[in-house]
């Protein structure tokens, strides 16, 4: 109750008034934010958390979350004046959030009505093989499959949900198919209160007609999306082009960021704000770092806080600024133009006066030893192959017993940047082209820009299994850059 | 396979320190995949008399290494880009029959940027199969070079434009390295590959003498040493080897290459390192455009003989 004590003294007087009903749910260990969120959207029974409808959870028993999901074709408006024809969860792009806690089981009832096989990946999440939603267990067209896995301990973060089989991952996602996952820690070292936003990122392209746009088969615009990755001109946060959000002048806001986009890289940045660096794609970080950027490559997440530190009724840009990811031969000609993500619009409300003060120490996080290794592997990625193999789902291309601490050095072979993404185990990058990584942190992509290389650390714990490891630039994916990794 | 083990030990004491003065050979190892090269240790390397090791382990394809150099003001980057945009297109173009070949220039030259006369091919293929090794040795100027794979996939793109490519610097600092002295030599003549070679399995090194026409061009400049079966049409094998031929230098091939060189400068000599690790039959190519290749058999026995 300490915690939450200094949260209500360092929040604004008419916060304070609005704060009161939910500080009583706290002691019930359920959210402030959601519980607000729940409360005022109690006409359409929806409940929202970070902005997000969430899955609804059908179980009344603590520790259980129970849900429904659904995968199949829907008729859209997503971009303007448009009907377009996509794929969606439970009827929305991007899906519902799947909000769950540590400890949390989680049982996920899943309904697969797309005219073609699916799964659904759990992008991050440390759990059994068999529910990894990998290439290797599909839900056929029609049928149905009951995810079920227990969250840990230590695994609080953001993470993503979308679909993987093999050879089909990019049109999948590209027609919709993603949505966020929130994992709460209960002994959160920040404070509960602070306003909460979920920001899935993802880019498209449209024909006239309003109909996704992909390449025709054996075009050069086919070329150029194998080869780059499919990229999209219109840019998505959560359903919206550009959205405009509002921010109190001195509020700070916790901002959790999925780039859910097959190939686009996002450099995020706001004029004349610096952001607060939390947490990457396995949770917290042990210390914040303060920047004025963020990069996230395909599949990555962050979590940041955003200071508002302009005048009331200013407004500000959240960009993408230009990043070099391509090949030289296939570069776009806009490729060095910022994006325009989000207006943040502050309100006329006075500047709040005392504002949240960020703890300087988050977490701790367990340090793997290189001295505790006992292989290196080498991946050797070039354009569509690691280690010159294209995927073979009948191949094992590494072998590792379970508990087994080692060390993978991640090699870039081309001249554009391959993110590497592992599955089942969060790892932590030691060091990129012989220098030392100096933050800590849990992560499950690691971007190697070209000719570079970065070497990480994993501890296969708990799970044996078949574990894919690829490019998560999603048409490299299914071009087959992409081995199995088989813990025994 | 000595020849081979001495020159690695070098690189490994070699790479990393850079120390060039104390350098006696200085080799770049560089293992091919599909479709790109992964280099070991740094791609900054001293001038002079340089041994590239072409390892194909790991790949599915035939590659190669050329090395071109690039002069001041253009970089990798510019030579990947509308240089090679400008190659892509052509093929493309060609492939589908929308160019003939006696249009290629015309075409290209279309499309090439002015400073692509600038651009000097130092050294080219020295094909090399999968499951094998081998070496070049070649004086490099200091410069800027681009290191390129010009061999195509199975469905006709170039490897250059799947990634197969990488940034050179040789800088001013010279190895210390004499001119290579190898066991072996080769001469080509207009119409005959002439050699003292005894071929026996193990790892060889040659020196490739050429020789000029009365235009003062070089008459033929490449050789290859293949794998092959008894009765096989080289002259297949050469027409293959036209990169200008729809399928020329495309993934699948009928014969092993086990390396050799194309010297694409204006010097008379250069030198190679190959390995023959089966008995079996093989021959010497040397491929010449258009026409038919000038071919030397040979077989090889078990018995090994590695030196003079």
């Amino acid at each position: 109750m300490k915690m939450l004590f200094h949260c209500f003294l360092i929040t604004s007087g008419a916060a304070l008034i609005f704060l009161l009903p939910s500080l009583m749910i706290l002691d019930e260990e359920t959210n402030v934010v959601s519980y607000l969120e729940e409360v005022s959207s109690t006409k359409s029974k929806e409940r929202k958390v970070a902005g997000h409808l969430v899955l609804e959870n059908q179980s009344s028993e603590p520790g259980i979350v129970e849900v429904d999901l659904r995968a199949g074709p829907e008729k859209l408006s997503i971009v303007q004046g448009k009907v377009t024809d996509v794929y969606a969860y439970n009827g929305r792009i991007p899906g519902p959030v799947l909000e769950v806690s540590e400890g949390d089981s989680v049982i996920i009832h899943f309904q697969n009505d797309l005219p073609e096989n699916t799964t659904v990946h759990w992008h991050g999440l440390h759990l059994p093989f068999e529910m990894d939603g990998s290439p290797f267990h599909l839900v056929e067209a029609g049928e149905s499959f009951t995810y079920s896995f227990r969250i840990q301990k230590g695994t609080a973060g953001t993470y993503w949900y979308h679909p993987h089989p093999h050879g089909r991952t990019a049109w999948q996602v590209g027609k919709g198919l993603f949505g966020g996952i929130i994992v709460r820690d209960p002994n959160n070292p920040l404070c509960d209160t602070l306003p909460e936003r979920l920001l899935v990122l993802s880019d498209n392209r449209f024909k006239e007609d309003g109909q996704i746009d992909f390449a025709v088969p054996g075009s050069k615009q086919q070329q150029i999306d194998e080869m780059n990755g499919r990229e999209g001109d219109i840019l998505f946060v959560n359903e919206e082009i550009n959205p405009t959000w509002s921010i109190r002048s001195g509020e700070v806001q916790r901002w959790r960021v999925v780039n859910a986009s097959g190939a686009r890289i996002y450099r995020l940045a706001m004029k004349g704000h610096t952001f607060t660096h939390i947490g990457s794609d396995g949770g917290l970080f042990e210390h914040p770092e303060r920047v004025e950027e963020i990069m996230l490559t395909n599949g990555e997440r962050a979590e940041f806080l955003v200071h508002a530190t302009c005048a009331p009724g200013t407004e500000v840009t959240l960009q993408s600024l230009p990043y070099d990811r391509y090949m030289p031969m296939m570069k776009p000609d806009n490729w060095d133009e910022p994006l325009d993500l989000l207006t943040l619009r502050y309100t006329d409300e006075p500047a709040m006066i005392q504002t949240y003060q960020v703890p300087e120490k988050l977490r701790k996080v367990p340090v793997l030893k290189e001295e505790d290794a006992t292989e290196t592997r080498i991946m050797r990625m070039s354009n569509g192959k690691i280690n010159s193999k294209v995927m073979d789902m009948k191949r094992m291309d590494e072998s590792a017993v379970l508990g087994a601490t080692e060390i993978w050095e991640i090699r870039n072979t081309v001249g554009m940047d391959h993110p590497f993404h592992l599955h089942g185990f969060q790892f932590q990058v030691i060091d990129r082209n012989g220098e030392a990584v100096t933050q800590r942190k849990w992560e499950d992509v690691v971007n190697v820009p070209p000719f570079e290389k970065a070497r990480l650390i994993v501890r296969y714990e708990r799970y044996k299994g078949k574990w894919m490891y690829h490019c998560h630039i999603l048409d490299h994916e299914d071009l087959g850059m992409m081995g199995i990794l088989e813990v025994r | 396979m000595k020849a081979y083990k001495r020159v690695f030990a070098i690189m490994i004491i070699l790479l990393g320190t850079m120390e060039v003065s104390q350098a006696q050979e200085y080799v770049v190892e560089v293992e091919a995949l599909d479709h790109s090269y992964d280099l070991e240790g740094s791609n900054v390397i001293p001038s002079g008399w340089i041994t590239f090791v072409l390892n194909n382990r790991l790949s599915e394809e035939v590659h190669e290494i050329s090395l071109v150099r690039l002069l001041e003001g253009i970089s990798h980057e510019d030579y990947l880009g509308p240089y090679m945009k400008a190659w892509d297109i052509l093929l493309q173009e060609y492939q589908e029959g929308k160019v003939e070949r006696s249009g290629i220039n015309e075409r290209v030259n279309q499309m090439l940027p002015e400073w692509s006369d600038e651009l000097e091919y130092v050294s080219a293929r020295g094909l090399v199969s999968p499951g094998r090794s081998a070496a070049r040795t070649m004086e490099l100027a200091p410069g800027n070079y681009s290191m390129v794979c010009w061999m195509k996939t199975e469905d006709g793109q170039i490897h250059i434009m799947k990634g197969m490519s990488r940034a050179l610097k040789a800088g001013s600092e010279k190895v210390n390295r004499e001119e290579p002295q190898p066991d072996w030599e080769i001469t080509l003549k207009e119409n005959e590959i002439e050699t003292d070679w005894q071929p026996s399995l193990g790892s060889h090194e040659f020196r490739l003498n050429l020789s000029k026409g009365e235009d003062g061009k070089l008459i033929h400049s490449n050789i290859h040493l293949i794998k092959i079966e008894k009765g096989q049409d080289l002259d297949e094998i050469n027409s293959w080897m036209d990169w200008y031929q729809v399928g020329g230098l495309r993934a699948q091939t009928a014969v092993e290459f086990l390396g050799g060189l194309d010297v694409y400068s204006q010097s008379t000599k250069g030198y190679f390192t190959l390995e023959i690790k089966e008995p079996g039959e093989y021959a010497w190519i040397v491929f010449v455009p258009g026409k038919t290749g000038i071919y030397k058999r040979f077989a090889v026995s078990a018995f090994r003989v590695d030196k003079r």
